[in-house]
């Protein structure tokens, strides 16, 4: 197996002949880092001249010698082969990273992976054991040129004379201007006063959502409004431990500490890493940057609804009460009535159809009339126009959805009814056809045994069975209709959800961030090889593959794969005949939403310590 | 060393045979069908036998009439328009009459007072429902519907009559017959009367009337019969009746010599060593 060195794609390790070397003619020598589990790192170079009076120990090593005038490197190491890499800008948040960063919470991410036999063969693979160490180097060798400044400004604090690449010098002008600002006595109480603000609004967001989610009652998976709110709450819950996480400065120190250590472990240098902290950074912007688009798409959707109020709150008023009540009136009475030609049984139409009549004549008297009053229209009209402007666009369509399924509960009500209706009758029926073939369900064995009958049984049974088919294509009627009703106001109800999902979980930053700056979103590395003519060696060059588009939207994906098989799958279908009924539990469905929010928000005492600890 | 228990042909048995043992008796039958298959000239069906087929056909010829009185009665009911409710009260007398004289420990259970009473009050409650069933369905379909089930019920009970308990599908279909045809009926009491006179002819007085006595068969021939000439004429009445007789006296001996000649050996070993229900417990 050859040993990799990594070189950093910089124009000092190429041209450093012709700075210093050529005027002391001493042949240059490449300094390397490597600890137990990983590759050789080129740090630095530095004249040979020097290293006659300094011993360079452990950590580091010679890897390669150059003579003056001669291009290529002279390896000390066995079997060499390199690969170049262009150092990542840890200001800039750019790293490698061999695999995708992920833009979902570590505790979320369990139950999002896609269907096993896609990765079966990728696990085992992953479990050879070559493969594993092999992935263990690189994975570790990755952490050191990802912190690759860090390390070279180790070297050149150990061994002056070592030329590293050039540092980008850290004190500027912003720099010690907030240095004397938060030396000041306004600065400290400011911080003060905005630390127990932010625990106070922290501790009140986090009881509503408690009080959102009491397990007794989960109010969320009633209301698409209070989930709003909820998740609202949770994201306010969530900013205080972001932001801490991010402004984590000691990462960098660190590393500096566990170069001097002699003998340093695996371990510690992963949870250093600065780049864990990255996807945090992405999703705290994002979450930011979404709250402010959805109150500016508020108050741009807010201004148009307000020019045109009069006309909206006329045509709401006419469309919902042709849909809520002149049709549904026509629906259930154009059923009893013999439709499209079909007999049914005309005593039970009749009275099914004169039941739900009943039922919209009192539902519109009771609520939906008001409800759909011109005035009380525009009195809604008003209080979502308000709330767009205040909290945003998501809040008002939520209230819409609420609004509509208010005004759907008759046309639930109807499937609910029509369906138990069915589903009993399939029961018995399916009951009865055994009792007709002779036959009786065993339920010690179960299984279906021959059995005779006494006489009565037979009989009342066969009557029963006879009746019950002659009656089911008249309850089939009216329970499909409904149905077909039900599957439309679920599917308005849907698409409006849909657009909520989208204000409020888009993934803008990231895909902003990818557009401006690929390298910081890595999605894996690449390692090439290099077409270089002068080298005597392989030359590979190691590079940063940007993020999919596709894993950016993964949760949306799923989500579109679980409202699939929830509402349009052939499952569904075969519920629908057997006459089960099709519930969906509302937090069940966008728990894959939430991905970027931890499952518990996190306690006042918690964060207040978290946050006394940074300051 | 002991003896070992006989051999048994069930299969789920742990017996102390090898697996390959061949019991004498099959290789018995093995031979005896072998002799039989080679003198082909002298080949007879005993009179037992000849009699035993004779008796199947009249059977069916039998089945088919009782039938026939589904037909009879609803035409009488609801194409003459005549009075359901004597024939009813007439009908019912003589089923009680010939129930209490024949007091068989095996039908007691069968019909007793409180299952006859059931039958009743479920009928009396459910005739104006039936009646209403399938009142918007066009007469024809149900005339179809009718027709494809009076296939199937003579075909279920002439396949699976045992020991003069009707099967249970065979009571069922003809329950469902007669549901479906009592749509067609104006008023509740014709289609209780038209119901009971159905179950009572078909059902409870085939069980009590043993197949051998020659009044019964008598009686429900002459009652078809001039059925049939006041209905469709003599013409067609003549026509039924010596489709019949081919049926009664010609058929059986075709059938007879069918099976001395051509009817092929193939199936025999399979239906007379192997079980024809499985044996399960």
């Amino acid at each position: 197996m050859p040993n990799y060195i990594f070189w950093p794609y910089e124009s000092l390790f190429e041209n450093f002949a012709t700075q210093e070397s050529s005027a002391t003619q001493e042949p240059q020598v490449a300094l390397a880092i490597s600890f137990q589990e990983t590759h050789f790192v080129v740090l630095g170079v530095c004249s040979s001249k020097h290293l006659r009076e300094v011993n360079i120990r452990p950590p580091y090593s010679i890897v390669a010698t150059r003579d003056v005038g001669d291009d290529a490197w002279d390896y000390k190491v066995h079997k060499p082969c390199n690969v170049h890499f262009r150092i990542p800008k840890l200001k800039f948040m750019q790293f490698y990273s061999s695999d995708p960063i992920s833009l979902i919470i570590p505790e979320k991410e369990v139950g999002l992976h896609s269907s096993v036999s896609e990765t079966l063969n990728f696990t085992k693979l992953e479990e050879h054991s070559r493969y594993r160490s092999d992935n263990r180097k690189l994975k570790e060798t990755l952490n050191i040129i990802n912190l690759f400044p860090a390390y070279s400004r180790a070297l050149g604090e150990l061994y002056p004379f070592v030329q590293t690449s050039p540092e980008i010098s850290g004190k500027t002008m912003f720099n010690s201007i907030t240095a004397r600002i938060s030396s000041t006595y306004v600065y400290k109480l400011t911080v003060k006063i905005s630390l127990y603000t932010t625990l106070v609004v922290c501790s009140i967001a986090s009881f509503i959502s408690s009080l959102l989610n009491y397990s007794h009652f989960q109010l969320v998976n009633y209301s698409a409004f209070v989930q709003q709110i909820d998740l609202r709450c949770q994201q306010i819950c969530y900013f205080p431990v972001q932001y801490e996480r991010i402004n984590k400065k000691d990462t960098i120190r660190k590393v500096g500490r566990r170069v001097k250590q002699e003998n340093p472990n695996g371990e510690s240098s992963h949870s250093s890493m600065p780049c864990i902290y990255y996807p945090d950074y992405i999703l705290f912007y994002n979450t930011v940057w979404l709250i402010i688009n959805d109150i500016s798409f508020g108050l741009i959707l807010g201004a148009v609804l307000t020019e045109n109020r009069e006309f909206l709150v006329s045509t709401c008023h006419k469309v919902l009460k042709f849909f809520l009540y002149d049709s549904l009136k026509m629906i259930t009475t154009l059923l009893a009535s013999n439709p499209f030609g079909i007999k049914l049984n005309a005593e039970l139409a009749n009275f099914l159809s004169e039941l739900f009549l009943w039922v919209i004549e009192f539902s519109y008297t009771a609520f939906i009339k008001f409800l759909i009053d011109p005035e009380t229209l525009s009195n809604l009209f008003t209080l979502t126009i308000y709330m767009m402007f205040l909290v945003g666009c998501s809040f008002a369509v939520s209230l819409v959805i609420d609004f509509f399924a208010v005004l759907s509960f008759p046309i639930y009500i109807f499937y609910r009814i029509s369906s138990k209706l069915y589903h009993c009758q399939l029961n018995i029926m399916g009951s009865l056809f055994n009792l007709f073939c002779g036959k009786k369900k065993n339920v010690l064995r179960n299984r279906v045994d021959h059995n005779y009958f006494q006489l009565d049984q037979l009989l009342l049974g066969t009557l029963l069975f006879i009746i019950l088919v002659f009656l089911t294509p008249t309850v089939m009627a009216f329970y499909m209709s409904y149905t077909i009703l039900r599957m439309l106001t679920i599917t308005i109800e849907i698409s409006l959800e849909a657009v909520i999902a989208l204000i409020n979980h888009f993934p803008l930053f990231a895909l902003l961030l990818r557009l401006k700056d690929p390298k910081r979103l890595p999605g894996g590395i690449s390692i090439e090889l290099k077409t270089t003519s002068s080298c005597k060696h392989t030359t590979l060059e190691l590079k940063n593959n940007p993020i999919k588009f596709k894993s950016m939207f993964k949760p949306y994906s799923l989500l579109l794969a679980q409202i699939k098989a929830n509402y349009f799958s052939f499952a569904t279908v075969r519920q629908i005949i057997r006459g089960e009924s099709i519930m969906v539990n509302r937090n069940k469905l966008y728990y894959v939403l939430y991905s970027a929010l931890p499952s518990k928000p996190l306690g006042a005492n918690d964060l207040y310590k978290r946050l006394t600890a940074q300051a | 060393m002991t003896k070992r228990p006989p051999w048994k042909r069930l299969l789920w048995l742990k017996q102390e045979y090898p697996d390959n043992y061949t019991d004498p008796s099959f290789i018995n039958l093995r031979a005896k069908q072998k002799v039989e298959s080679t003198k082909k000239s002298d080949r007879k069906l005993s009179e037992a036998a000849r009699s035993q087929i004779r008796l199947d056909f009249i059977s069916f010829y039998q089945t088919v009439l009782n039938t026939s009185f589904i037909y009879i009665t609803f035409t009488y009911i609801y194409y003459y328009g005549h009075d359901s409710i004597p024939p009813t009260i007439f009908l019912s007398l003589i089923t009680l009459i010939i129930s209490r004289k024949k007091v068989d420990p095996l039908l007691s259970s069968f019909m007793n007072v409180k299952s006859s009473l059931i039958i009743t009050f479920a009928m009396l409650t459910l005739s104006p429902v039936l009646k209403s069933l399938s009142k918007t369905t066009a007469s024809d379909s149900i005339w179809t519907l009718s027709f494809w089930l009076t296939l199937w019920y003579v075909f279920v009970i002439s396949s699976t009559r045992t020991k003069q308990k009707p099967s249970n599908l065979s009571t069922n279909i003809l329950v469902a017959l007669v549901a479906v045809l009592s749509s067609r009926l104006s008023t509740t009491i014709d289609v209780f009367c038209f119901l009971l006179i159905c179950i009572q002819l078909n059902i409870i007085l085939p069980s009590y009337l043993s197949a051998t006595s020659k009044v019964v068969p008598m009686i429900s021939n002459v009652i078809v019969y001039s059925f049939l000439n006041v209905t469709l004429g003599w013409i067609y009445m003549l026509l039924i009746f010596l489709v019949s007789v081919f049926y009664i006296i010609v058929l059986p001996k075709w059938f007879i010599y069918w099976k001395i000649n051509y009817h092929k050996r193939d199936n025999d070993l399979l239906s007379t060593w192997d079980a024809r229900t499985p044996i399960l417990d």
